[in-house]
């Protein structure tokens, strides 16, 4: 890497921060609750968006679909609820397990054997707690 | 669950068609599938098979990561630009995987690899902003800025002509996606509120990652021992190396390329990680 790269690598990581948005899943930290069951369709606005006149076909209109949606909290029993699960889960050896590199490289084929990484979406899967190679 | 994944669905489909045409390479041409005129010894068929089949294997890890890498960075409001070069990311490890299983369909090899869908993605805990950053700088900074010194290496010993287009192919790409790695993550690590605190947790990490990727290269001893050894087999080759010829690889984009990127976008812990892995690893 030449010291022209190099200085402009610099210059890029000391602008000014980029992303504003999430900075933490919610489902990484606790195992995810139940997705609410939603509501039948009975053709009425959704999300306090403009009811529509009298006559008109029982689907949403883009500017319906696209209103704004109320946030969802977890109530307190939820959220009760959701911490049990999660000690339940470190109980199981879960939340105890190592973190691993998992990112495999391109290219050599003698190198050592890809081992599992475990995921949050497979929470409920069991697994071995010695799999792979801390980070 | 383990699947043996396979190139087309097997019925003439649209999808099908649109697969082939974004698998071509993006530059040099297209590849012509045959090893007429070539002769090959079961040794060198062996070693390139070996190869190619590895891969099919890394390029459609590569594949799956980056496509759930490509979703998070979504959610962290970037900027469209990186959606829009994540696209070709992706599309460039489709082709990679379907160059190498075509390779290894050549050769007399497979025409499937088997997957566990488990080893796809890698576990989120925490800030997703942190584990975006840490992604990108193992896979990217690290890993394709190594792979493609590997591939350039690769592209100077293969013989059979079949096997330089495919390299040259995924080198051209490979080229990028180190490229791609390094903006990106000089760009994720303009300071924020609790940076500092990722900065340093992701600086931690920084010698295992080092080892994990040794260990990948094949390297079993120390740079000076390494850089005696042969790079390639004689004989024909296939767009491959000897085991030290990959670990001379890692050595030489450590010191040239990972190590002062590195630096370059906030992490000086960088040489001092390297310099404990070169004192770990004498002679």
């Amino acid at each position: 890497m030449n010291d022209r790269r190099l200085l402009r690598l610099r210059q890029l990581a000391q602008g000014a921060a980029l992303l504003g948005a999430a900075t933490v899943l919610p489902s990484c930290e606790t195992p995810r609750a139940a997705a609410p069951t939603p509501p039948a369709d009975t053709g009425k606005p959704v999300d306090g968006a403009p009811a529509p006149d009298a006559g008109e076909p029982p689907f949403r209109t883009p500017a319906q679909l696209n209103a704004p949606r109320p946030r969802v909290t977890m109530d307190p029993q939820e959220a009760k609820e959701a911490e049990a699960a999660k000690a339940a889960a470190a109980d199981a050896g879960v939340a105890a397990m190592p973190p691993q590199t998992g990112v495999i490289l391109n290219a050599p084929p003698n190198s050592a054997p890809i081992e599992p990484v475990p995921t949050k979406v497979h929470l409920n899967a069991p697994r071995r707690p010695d799999a792979g190679t801390p980070k | 669950m383990t699947f043996a994944l396979s190139r087309t669905s097997g019925d003439p489909l649209q999808l099908t068609q649109e697969h082939e045409l974004l698998v071509q390479p993006r530059r040099g041409g297209e590849v012509t599938w045959s090893l007429d005129g070539v002769t090959l010894t079961p040794a060198e068929r062996t070693r390139g098979l070996d190869a190619w089949v590895g891969r099919a294997t890394t390029e459609m890890h590569s594949l799956a990561l980056f496509t759930q890498l490509a979703s998070q960075i979504h959610l962290l409001g970037a900027p469209l630009d990186w959606s829009g070069a994540f696209a070709r990311v992706i599309a460039d490890e489709v082709r990679h995987t379907d160059l190498s299983l075509r390779m290894s369909a050549l050769l007399g090899g497979p025409h499937t690899v088997t997957f566990d869908e488990r080893t796809f993605h890698l576990p989120v805990g925490g800030s997703l902003r942190a584990h975006v950053r840490h992604t990108i700088i193992e896979a990217f900074c690290i890993g394709e800025t190594l792979s493609g010194r590997m591939y350039r290496h690769a592209l100077k010993a293969a013989t059979v002509p079949v096997a330089k287009k495919a390299v040259t192919a995924i080198l051209v790409d490979e080229t990028f996606h180190a490229e791609f790695g390094w903006e990106v993550g000089a760009l994720l690590m303009r300071p924020h509120e609790g940076f500092e605190a990722e900065r340093g947790e992701l600086a931690r990490h920084l010698p295992g990652m080092f080892q994990s990727f040794a260990r990948q290269s094949c390297v079993t001893r120390g740079p000076e021992w390494t850089a005696a050894q042969p790079m390639v087999e004689s004989g024909e080759n296939l767009g491959s190396l000897t085991d030290e010829g990959y670990a001379q690889c890692f050595y030489a984009g450590m010191e040239a390329d990972v190590v002062p990127g590195l630096e370059a976008i906030g992490f000086p812990e960088a040489r001092g990680a390297w310099q404990a892995f070169l004192a770990a690893h004498p002679g």
